[in-house]
């Protein structure tokens, strides 16, 4: 019994002392790396004078998915692209690491872990959970993240004002325009009596988003009623609840468990002739009738850019400032006008004056 | 793959293992010695996370460690109420608590389902800047989640060899044996449940604090690890005493992080690492089985290759 | 001692399964009595115990022990008074606890906290050495790895640590081979008369239940058809107690157990 405790207590002393000989690895390393880069820099601006025949330099992204769900998909597909367009343009060489945490957050630190056990150049990190642990692993390293699709970094603390960020995090924000969506509801159907607040209370964008929507709608004091579901079978439940309540119309920010269970309740809402606006084109693609917001796949390529202007060009996450989007794009799926008999003409005209563009889309599981 | 890669992963799955050791030893109190299924750890663990967060937020990062611990010891309290005075079955108890416990944390969190302690003050922290500058400086969080492990390891070592511990483990061996010691089961399965729950509750909040950050799916599937866990220390230590036991305990879920570690390092997408664990904990406790009936496999071979009477085949 | 009146207990009342499993009984136990309870099987013999050691609430009814009403009390709280072995050796022990924390249990001294001190294990070996099992030597080793006879006689030991003010026994040796049976009975003995404890034993076997103890009865569908003691006792033979048995309930007594007066 002793002899264990004390082979225990040794191989811990063990570890400890590796550990301070690998905190020292990691450190050294980390200076190499900032020396590659800046060698990396000069070379590669002789490379656009001379173009001569140099060795790419090659930087390794570690890319870390929350969840599959199209918008966010969408996301990395168009990250990669991009990040393949720049390769080819200033010929250096793009390592991605790609992994998806699945919204397990057990699973999310050691990706993260093995992400810096692989000394990757930059993290990219998918949705609020993600962008946050990454901020905390990278605390002592200060390898850069590039977030992504985050709503509120501001409110959630990732950075500390939105021009600029003060530390190793800047990214791309999805930030939904509430009173925008609010108003197409109301473009539609001016005397529209009860909305439903379809979301999922675990997830942090909806969270403001869902109060603007409240204020709004006691600004003009319309009734609504909210329903919340934490996973498909619950929001499923909602819906036959707004089916029963005999909602006209129901609002959904850009959120991220709606959206999985969006192509499961469609059918529903398109049947009862309830409008479903949401804060993301994603869901128009699976069957609601109308996403207004980012257009993520534009989001997906501005925060490449954002990475290969900090690995190629050297800028400072601390001074980049978080790029936000104008939410002009309203997407309307027509299969559903043609279900509750609306002409998309029609839509299309009601809708002009409050968006920079309609577009219209079909029902399918995700964007080509 | 060279060795000074893996040193910082080792620590990473020591830390790891170690934060979800205190859940693992909880469970050792609740299933190995209760006989008792609590299927409100996710709910319990997360709520821990919840309560430390913010009230280290708050201000007070010591006062964190004290305050996870109270609610988790309401949690099992209420998880016990539930199975021993309302006549709920004890998994059914646990769902409905761990349910509950969902709708709880995010109030507790003020309506979200995240709390970023970026720039909190918490144990973590605080320690970090003393050892700053010293050998240890990147230790800090071993040395938090060791001390821990081994205070409760020293407390469930003592605790489960006096009267009341013998009493909680006799509840889940005979109940009846307990009643005619004139001793009320329902009184040791609430003592133990709240001092199980208390733990679990410590483990999260000592882990968020340690992650800075906490959201409402921390602690999913810790029970399920948890018990993993359990049962491959209960494989490399079978025998033995209370203390061994709750040793094989810390050592297999250090042994669980270990296999998620060393799978990624194989680039095996992150997907498939509750198949590993799965495959692990099969091969876990299969393996002292099978040992056992290799000779018995070895006989039956040797028989077929000899007749009934003895003469080669 | 003991005194029951007109206790009834139903179970599962109102279906299809309702059996009326004690009707109407009442018994008085004086102290120092012994005695011995017979009946073919489903003749509410356990039943009987489980009510007055507290498995259930009767009816109706009363049950009074030492002058104090416990007909409503739990279980638990009748176990400081009341003291049981099952013909099922596991039943009485913790198998998976060693002899030493089984008995610290049983045996209730010191606060919850308190664990067993040198003076309390002196104790337990000696009440263990009189056993004469040669257990006092294995006090640290799991109940589980005890024979029957050997577990009987352990939870008999913790039955009777605190003495109780009545024991109940359940056919506590029909589980055992004769020459532990014996051992346990003598022991039963020793012990119920060393402590003065009143006790209410169950036995198949007609022929010891006329020789042990001071008094017997019968019981049969739930309630106590023959009480004998003092000499019409000593002047019964088994043939004597079928006679009575066909008399009082107008059946033949069907049981080959109780018939052959085997174990």
């Amino acid at each position: 019994m002793k002899k264990k405790l004390v082979a225990i207590l040794t191989a811990m002393t063990m570890v400890l002392g590796l550990s301070a000989c690998g905190e020292a690895t990691t450190k050294t390393e980390t200076a190499n790396n900032d020396a590659v880069e800046a060698t990396a820099e000069t070379e590669a601006q002789n490379t656009e004078t001379e173009a001569a025949d140099t060795d790419a330099q090659t930087f390794t992204v570690g890319i870390c998915n929350f969840v599959d769900d199209a918008s966010l998909n969408q996301i990395v597909s168009n990250i990669e692209n991009r990040l393949g367009e720049i390769e080819a343009e200033k010929n250096v060489k793009f390592e991605i690491k790609y992994d998806n945490c699945n919204a397990d957050s057990n699973v999310l630190s050691q990706i993260i872990a093995n992400f810096q056990a692989d000394n990757v150049d930059l993290m990219v990190g998918i949705a609020t959970p993600v962008a946050m642990s990454m901020q905390a692993a990278t605390e002592d390293s200060k390898t850069p993240v590039v977030f992504a699709a985050v709503s509120d970094p501001l409110g959630v603390g990732l950075v500390e004002s939105m021009d600029a960020p003060g530390a190793n995090l800047t990214g791309t924000s999805d930030y939904l325009d509430t009173n925008a969506v609010m108003n197409l509801i109301f473009a539609q159907n001016p005397d529209i009596a009860k909305v439903g607040l379809l979301y999922d209370v675990g997830q942090d964008a909806s969270t403001t988003a869902i109060a603007q929507a409240k204020e709004y709608l006691d600004g003009k004091g319309v009734e609504y009623i909210e329903h919340t579901g934490t996973n498909v079978d619950e929001v499923s439940l909602a819906v036959d609840a707004f089916i029963a309540d005999g909602v006209e119309a129901i609002f959904t920010p850009s959120d991220n468990t709606i959206m999985t269970a969006e192509l499961s309740i469609y059918e529903k809402l398109a049947d009862a002739g309830i409008l479903h606006y949401a804060g993301a084109d994603s869901f128009a693609l699976n069957g609601a009738f109308l996403g207004y917001g980012v257009d993520y796949a534009n989001l997906g390529v501005e925060t490449a850019n954002m990475v290969a202007d900090i690995l190629l060009n050297g800028a400072d996450p601390a001074s980049t400032p978080v790029k936000t989007f104008d939410n002009g794009t309203a997407t309307v799926n027509t299969d559903i006008c043609d279900k509750i008999g609306l002409s998309f003409d029609e839509v299309k005209k009601t809708f002009e004056p409050f968006c920079t563009k309609v577009e219209e889309i079909q029902t399918a599981e995700s964007f080509e | 793959m060279n060795f000074s890669d893996m040193v910082p992963l080792l620590q990473t799955a020591l830390e790891l293992g170690l934060f979800s050791a205190l859940t693992v030893l909880a469970l050792y109190l609740s299933y190995s010695m209760l006989n008792v299924c609590d299927l409100s750890t996710d709910g319990c663990f997360t709520m821990g996370a919840t309560v430390g967060a913010v009230v280290a937020i708050s201000g007070h990062p010591f006062l964190s460690i004290p305050a996870a611990i109270l609610a988790g010891m309401l949690s099992g309290l209420i998880v016990a109420f539930l199975q021993t005075k309302m006549g709920v079955e004890s998994l059914l108890a646990g769902i409905i608590v761990n349910t509950a416990w969902y709708s709880v944390n995010i109030a507790i969190m003020g309506n979200s389902s995240l709390l970023n302690m970026n720039k909190t003050d918490t144990v973590f922290s605080i320690l970090k800047e003393k050892l700053e500058g010293t050998f240890l400086a990147g230790s800090y969080k071993l040395i938090i989640a060791a001390l821990a492990v081994l205070i409760v390891l020293i407390f469930l070592s003592f605790f489960l060899k006096t009267r009341l511990g013998l009493a909680i483990r006799a509840t889940g061996n005979n109940p009846d044996m307990v009643k005619s010691s004139s001793i009320n089961p329902a009184f040791t399965t609430i003592v133990g449940l709240c001092i199980a729950n208390a733990f679990t509750a410590l483990s999260g909040c000592l882990l968020a604090q340690s992650q800075k950050s906490v959201n409402i799916d921390i602690g999913s599937g810790m029970v399920t690890i948890a018990l993993a866990s359990l049962l491959i220390g209960g494989v490399i230590i079978p025998r033995g005493g209370i203390t061994r036991k709750a040793i094989g305990a810390v050592i297999g879920a250090f042994i669980f992080r270990l296999v998620y570690t060393v799978a990624l390092r194989f680039n095996m997408p992150a997907y498939m690492l509750k198949l590993v664990s799965s495959v692990i904990v099969i091969i876990a406790i299969s393996t002292p089985y099978l040992k056992r009936q290799l000779p018995l496999l070895k006989r039956r071979m040797a028989l077929r290759k000899v007749g009934t009477n003895g003469e080669e085949r | 001692m003991l005194r029951i009146s007109n206790i009834s207990k139903t179970f599962n009342p109102g279906t299809v399964n309702a059996k009326l499993a004690i009707d109407n009984l009442s018994l008085e136990v004086k102290d120092g009595d012994f005695i011995t309870v017979i009946g073919a099987n489903g003749a509410g013999k356990s039943t009987l115990f489980n009510a007055i050691a507290g498995d259930f609430i009767t009816d109706s009814g009363r049950i009074v022990l030492d002058d104090t009403d416990i007909t409503l009390m739990p279980e638990h709280l009748r176990a400081i008074k009341i003291g049981r072995l099952f013909q099922d050796p596991l039943r009485g022990t913790a198998a998976g606890m060693t002899i030493e924390e089984n008995l610290t249990l049983a045996a209730g001294r010191g606060g919850w906290l308190s664990r067993i001190s040198h003076a309390q294990r002196e104790e337990f070996k000696d009440m263990l050495k009189e056993l004469g099992m040669g257990l006092e030597d294995r006090m640290k080793q799991p109940m589980g790895l005890l024979s029957g006879g050997q577990r009987q006689a352990v939870t008999l030991l913790m039955a009777t640590i605190n003495p109780p003010s009545l024991l109940l026994l359940d056919e506590h040796t029909a589980a055992l081979d004769p020459a532990a049976a014996d051992k346990v009975l003598k022991i039963t003995r020793e012990v119920v008369e060393r402590e003065k404890l009143a006790c209410l034993m169950i036995t198949h076997n007609m022929q010891s239940a006329l020789q042990l103890g001071n008094r017997t009865i019968m019981m049969n569908k739930g309630r106590i058809i023959l009480d004998v003691s003092g000499e019409e006792r000593a002047n019964m033979t088994v043939a004597d107690l079928l006679q009575r048995f066909k008399e009082i309930s107008g059946e033949a007594l069907d049981n080959d157990r109780m018939l052959l007066g085997v174990e």
